[in-house]
């Protein structure tokens, strides 16, 4: 086989977006800001004051403690695996940075037919690699966090493939780009807008889709795996110093993706602008900020379920976004 | 649907998640060179998850769990060769180390008359 041109070019296209934009780098200090935003939001939701001193209004802080943390000893427990630990938790990042990949700010397209299987795929497999990390230490409390973590994902993982299957199988049926692809239920956004039963449908499953996003990112009411004092702090209890960093930079990194993926999918991503103009960026930047400004609300004003309640509670989104997805097979 | 291209999406993803991955997991071990500013104070042994005593002493050596698994699974040959060859009389162990020790004393001979 010949290596043209277009291969060396797409292959650097790849590179690009995988390690700077809207990789690595563009995630990591997106997703460090985000977390400025979310923090500040909630202080004031909390009357407190929230990140001041370091930098504008404090926008550094998280980047100060990202360093912080990486600073500190490292303590790893006997038969843990910190270096394991430190994959897994790559491996998380990295799915949430190729799902990434399918959207249309990514220079290397990554998009075909049927390729959602390929996104929820990685979805999930955040998810997991979150799970693997955290047993890669022995403490009971982890061993719990992450029972009751994988027995969420087996409600809010459906919940969140049927609310995304729902705009992708209505974009997919009424217009005739890239059928059951991200990319092509993105460029056709419009026609949803074209019946109101879709924008109702369409509407609808962004409820679902908030959510399972809720959960998926271990939000108030659904901090269960972590639950702070309860099972210590569940999941992230042997987290300390650099894994802690991690740990963190992947919650944030999936708060981001997260949340992009409700605005390109839900919400139309650059409407009513083009992409690569100013518009279309600032639409994406408020859409972002306005989901992500819902999240830290709810966040702030609910207290934990217990994890019986939470399961209980995700069968109403779950049979929403099932009789959306149904409706929108057949409408 | 094409199979190829979702193939080689799959392989783009995974290789793309892969490579995050190797990066992230270089990051953590190339930050381990990261100096603190501030002088480390006092520390404290590590809280360990509740238990009372280090683990390796209250867990078992790997030799004996490798022997356990020996005797567990020659259990019932060894219980077979027991009631096969012994008659649960000391006299008989007498006779039969007599006899054994006799035979490595002829064989003794044999090879030292012989070589």
């Amino acid at each position: 086989m010949m290596i043209t041109a277009s291969m060396l070019q797409s292959f650097a296209e790849f590179l690009i977006a995988a390690f700077i934009f809207p990789g690595l780098l563009f995630v990591f200090i997106a997703a460090l800001l985000n977390q400025w935003y979310m923090r500040k939001v909630l202080a004031r939701m909390q009357n407190r004051v929230g990140p001041r001193f370091v930098g504008l209004f404090g926008m550094l802080q998280p980047f100060y403690d990202f360093y912080k943390l990486l600073s500190k000893e490292r303590v790893t427990p006997n038969y843990g695996r910190g270096t394991l630990y430190a994959f897994f938790i790559g491996i998380g990042i990295g799915s949430t940075i190729a799902t990434l990949l399918f959207l249309p700010i990514s220079p290397f397209r990554l998009y075909g037919f049927f390729d959602v299987v390929i996104f929820v795929y990685l979805g999930i497999w955040s998810t997991v690699a979150f799970a693997i990390a955290s047993l890669m230490f022995p403490n009971k409390f982890s061993s719990i966090g992450v029972s009751r973590l994988v027995s969420l994902m087996f409600v809010y993982e459906p919940t969140w493939f049927f609310a995304i299957l729902t705009p992708i199988v209505l974009v997919s049926r009424h217009t005739s780009g890239i059928s059951y692809s991200v990319l092509g239920t993105i460029e056709g956004f419009s026609a949803l807008l074209s019946n109101p039963l879709y924008v109702a449908l369409t509407a609808v499953s962004l409820a679902a889709a908030i959510i399972s996003l809720q959960c998926k990112l271990g939000l108030q009411p659904f901090d269960i795996p972590e639950a702070d004092t309860e099972i210590i702090a569940g999941v992230y209890t042997e987290f300390s110093g650099a894994k802690l960093a991690l740990a963190s930079l992947f919650h944030d990194v999936e708060v981001l993706a997260g949340a992009l993926i409700v605005v390109f999918l839900f919400l139309g991503g650059p409407l009513p602008f083009d992409l690569v103009t100013i518009g279309g960026v600032l639409s994406i930047v408020l859409k972002f900020l306005v989901v992500v400004f819902l999240l830290v609300a709810v966040k702030a004003s609910s207290a934990r379920y217990r994890i019986d309640q939470a399961i209980g509670f995700f069968g109403y989104p779950l049979l929403v976004s099932l009789v959306a997805l149904v409706i929108a097979t057949f409408v | 649907m094409d199979i190829g291209l979702t193939l080689f999406q799959t392989l783009v993803a995974s290789a793309a998640m892969l490579g995050v991955a190797l990066a992230v997991l270089l990051i953590y071990i190339r930050a381990s060179g990261v100096k603190s500013s501030q002088p480390a104070g006092d520390k404290n042994e590590p809280y360990v998850g509740g238990e009372q005593q280090p683990f390796d002493e209250e867990s078992i050596g790997s030799g004996n769990l490798f022997w356990s698994i020996i005797n567990q699974s020659l259990k019932t040959l060894y219980r077979r060769i027991v009631d096969r060859f012994n008659t649960y009389e000391i006299d008989a162990w007498l006779v039969y180390m007599s006899a054994w020790l006799a035979f490595l004393i002829i064989l003794l001979i044999i090879v030292v008359v012989v070589l």
